[in-house]
């Protein structure tokens, strides 16, 4: 078995593994402005595709001025794809999911693509999507070509930060809007939160909402989430020899 | 299927078989054997486990106005209708989301949700008749996607019958975050992998102003170039249509309305939100066309002028009934920056074959669809609408864009798009549909050939059709 590994920058939320570690190597990267894409090797860093997109005016909607957790805790185009952590702007331009339009994949040792380099495409299935949020589980992505947006929506988002990160453990709940009053009246050592997106970023373990998902250092947990056997099927028949973790 | 679902829920005979033997894309029909009316999702799996009892395929269909053949029986079998599956079964303004059966028509959920200020924003141009159902598995898109995304993201959660009659669930009411995410692969999926049943919708809150214009240009390039022109400004407005002068034409003749004369092409741009956001947006994407030589500018001061405005674009493709018996619809998808480039290419591909061509499109997303007008009883035109397609198809893979951008791949683009593919990528496709549908029974020969005989077919009908 191998583990994709990228910068380490969401190490904290990974359980401890000796297993062979597959480091992405693809350093490309290619905006393509007019077309309101940019197309990135997944070793490219977020601080990266960043200042190239400012430089013609646009942007990934990922605030990086705000902080770790507020910045989904950024590292490379491969982790921020894989991980699919909530941002400061999660609630008006989506997660990385809804930016992703095509990919190139390691498909059971062979490269392999889905989506269309183009902002809108309904030709088969979304398979590339799978691949976005999976940490790592169906193998490594080489490349993502993401949709952009103007510059300016760096300048939005209503969460609130409450205090920096000091060496202490990050938790991250998301739950329904009927529930957040509650979580976060609840909730400990809270570090920052964002009313429109639900979420909560906390030093201490949170209850476990009835609807929702934590992340925390030992990975994440959905409650109540009815697709389980679904995903198994998906492992299966994508990594049928059990190659990644 | 009537000892399973009782009589009322079981039609079949001539009539039926016609009037089922194709959606929108009636360019190739097959008769179903029967049409089972299922009112939720234990009748739903009722059916489909009668056909797999019998090993009769089936396919699942909302309101047949999908344009790519995408609930066309191919293999015969059962058509498990959704139009009884029409309720709302709840509508939750805190969480901003509905609970909707697959057969709710578009426009009633949005009626429903109105009263507490939200909206479902995918909106097709079929969303007065066109089912939730249908827009989930065809992953629909519409005028305003460009601003709000296509339907993958506003759908949360939703209930199918898979190919083995187990009813199973994808996603989740809270979205992103961790995981790999099933319903990424139900949406889209053609209704390949199961029958959607029902459906947990995200609204979203509707907007404090809208500001719409319709401008007009005296050439195609300086409209197109404005399209670039306003999102290279910073402005993504919440839709950018372009419609050319021969659907201006149609539009004039069948409502009466006049156009500047002289022009070209008209743009019609809304941009919304916040009343200083839109106002300062519309006004950016306005400058922007001026300076690309715009020659008149629009504007709605009030609802019933944005309707006037809107005429064109809603009703152009049904006022081209004016210009030819018949009308075939293209749907493909560029780089944007490629538009000049694609739509000369389409007029010049309709001059070579004979045909009249109107292009009325969503420019923003560089998804175009030519629509070619013609006589079908002339001999000979329906084989030179078929080769003129498929260039346009083969322009926008060359191109660098999609073959479809909203319609589906169906049965009309199982070749084009297939020819686009790597054996690898390919692969990564069929492992998807291998997983899911395990019986091969669900709506067999869509999106892939899955089947032995889907390539038999395929052969046949390519054969006849050219």
């Amino acid at each position: 078995m191998r583990r994709v590994v990228g910068s380490g920058s969401k190490a904290a939320f990974c359980k401890h593994s000796n297993l062979e570690a597959h480091r992405p190597k693809n350093t490309s990267l290619h905006c393509a402005p007019r077309d309101q894409i940019v197309t990135a090797g997944a070793a490219v860093t977020i601080a990266e595709i960043q200042e190239c997109l400012a430089r013609c005016g646009q942007c990934l909607p990922i605030r990086l001025d705000l902080g770790q957790p507020l910045g989904g805790f950024p590292g490379t185009v491969g982790g921020l794809v894989a991980t699919n952590m909530p941002h400061a702007l999660s609630s008006q331009y989506g997660s990385p999911k809804e930016w992703v339009l095509h990919m190139e994949v390691l498909f059971q040792g062979e490269q392999a693509q889905s989506g269309a380099k183009v902002v809108k495409s309904v030709a088969g299935y979304d398979v590339h999507k799978l691949f976005v949020g999976s940490w790592g589980v169906l193998g490594p992505i080489n490349t993502v070509t993401f949709r952009t947006y103007p510059l300016n929506v760096l300048s939005q988002g209503e969460a609130v930060t409450l205090r920096d990160l000091q060496g202490g453990e990050v938790w991250i709940l998301r739950t329904l809007a009927s529930e957040l009053d509650q979580a976060l009246n609840k909730a400990q050592g809270v570090y920052a939160f964002d009313r429109p997106s639900c979420t909560i970023w906390s030093e201490m373990r949170p209850e476990e909402p009835s609807e929702g998902w934590i992340i925390g250092p030992a990975g994440y947990r959905w409650s109540n989430r009815a697709d389980k056997g679904m995903q198994i099927q998906i492992k299966r028949a994508f990594d049928p020899e059990g190659e990644w973790e | 299927m009537r000892g399973v679902l009782g009589n009322d829920q079981v039609r079949d005979g001539t009539a039926v078989e016609r009037v089922y033997a194709c959606d929108s894309y009636s360019i190739e029909r097959h008769e179903p054997e029967c049409v089972v009316f299922p009112r939720n999702t234990y009748e739903t799996q009722l059916a489909v486990q009668r056909c797999i009892e019998i090993d009769v395929p089936f396919t699942a269909r909302g309101a047949g106005t999908g344009l790519s053949g995408g609930v066309t029986a191919v293999k015969g079998g059962v058509i498990v209708s959704t139009k009884r599956m029409n309720q709302i079964l709840e509508v939750d303004p805190v969480n901003r989301c509905t609970l909707v059966q697959a057969g709710v028509v578009n426009q009633k959920v949005n009626n429903a949700v109105k009263p507490f200020g939200l909206m479902f924003a995918p909106d097709p141009s079929s969303q007065t008749v066109c089912t939730i159902g249908g827009n989930i598995n065809e992953n629909s898109g519409g005028p305003h996607t460009l601003k709000y995304g296509v339907t993958a993201d506003h759908v949360l959660q939703a209930t199918l019958v898979d190919s083995r009659a187990q009813v199973i669930v994808a996603g989740s009411r809270v979205s992103g975050g961790p995981g790999i995410d099933p319903l990424s692969l139900v949406v889209g999926s053609e209704g390949t992998l199961g029958i959607v049943t029902e459906a947990w919708l995200r609204l979203v809150p509707m907007p404090e102003r809208i500001e719409t214009a319709l401008i007009a240009f005296s050439t195609i390039r300086s409209a197109v170039d404005a399209v670039v022109e306003v999102m290279a400004r910073g402005v993504i407005p919440a839709a950018l249509e372009m419609m050319d002068k021969h659907v201006l034409s149609a539009v004039e003749k069948a409502f009466g309305l006049d156009y500047p004369k002289g022009s070209e092409a008209l743009l019609l741009i809304e941009c919304d939100g916040r009343s200083q956001q839109a106002e300062s947006e519309i006004r950016s994407a306005i400058e922007a066309c001026l300076d690309c030589g715009a020659t008149n500018v629009e504007t709605a001061g009030n609802e019933e002028d944005r309707k006037r405005l809107w005429t064109a674009r809603k009703k152009g493709i049904g006022a081209m009934g004016r210009l030819a018996p018949t009308i075939v619809t293209h749907d493909g998808v560029i780089p944007r920056s490629r538009l000049p480039e694609m739509l000369e290419f389409v007029y010049a591909i309709a001059e070579e074959n004979s045909l009249g061509v109107a292009n009325i499109f969503h420019a923003g997303d560089g998804n175009l669809h030519p629509c070619f007008y013609f006589d079908e009883r002339e001999p000979g035109t329906v084989e030179r609408v078929l080769a003129a397609g498929e260039a346009v198809l083969d322009k926008c893979v060359e191109l660098g864009g999609s073959v479809t951008g909203e319609h589906g791949i169906g049965l009309e683009k199982i070749d084009s798009w297939s020819k686009s593919l790597s054996a690898n990528d390919l692969r990564l496709q069929t492992t998807v549909r291998e997983a899911f549908d395990v019986s091969g029974l669900c709506n067999p020969c869509k999106v892939i050939p899955n089947q032995k005989g889907c390539v038999e077919h395929r052969r046949r009908w390519s054969g006849a059709a050219t």
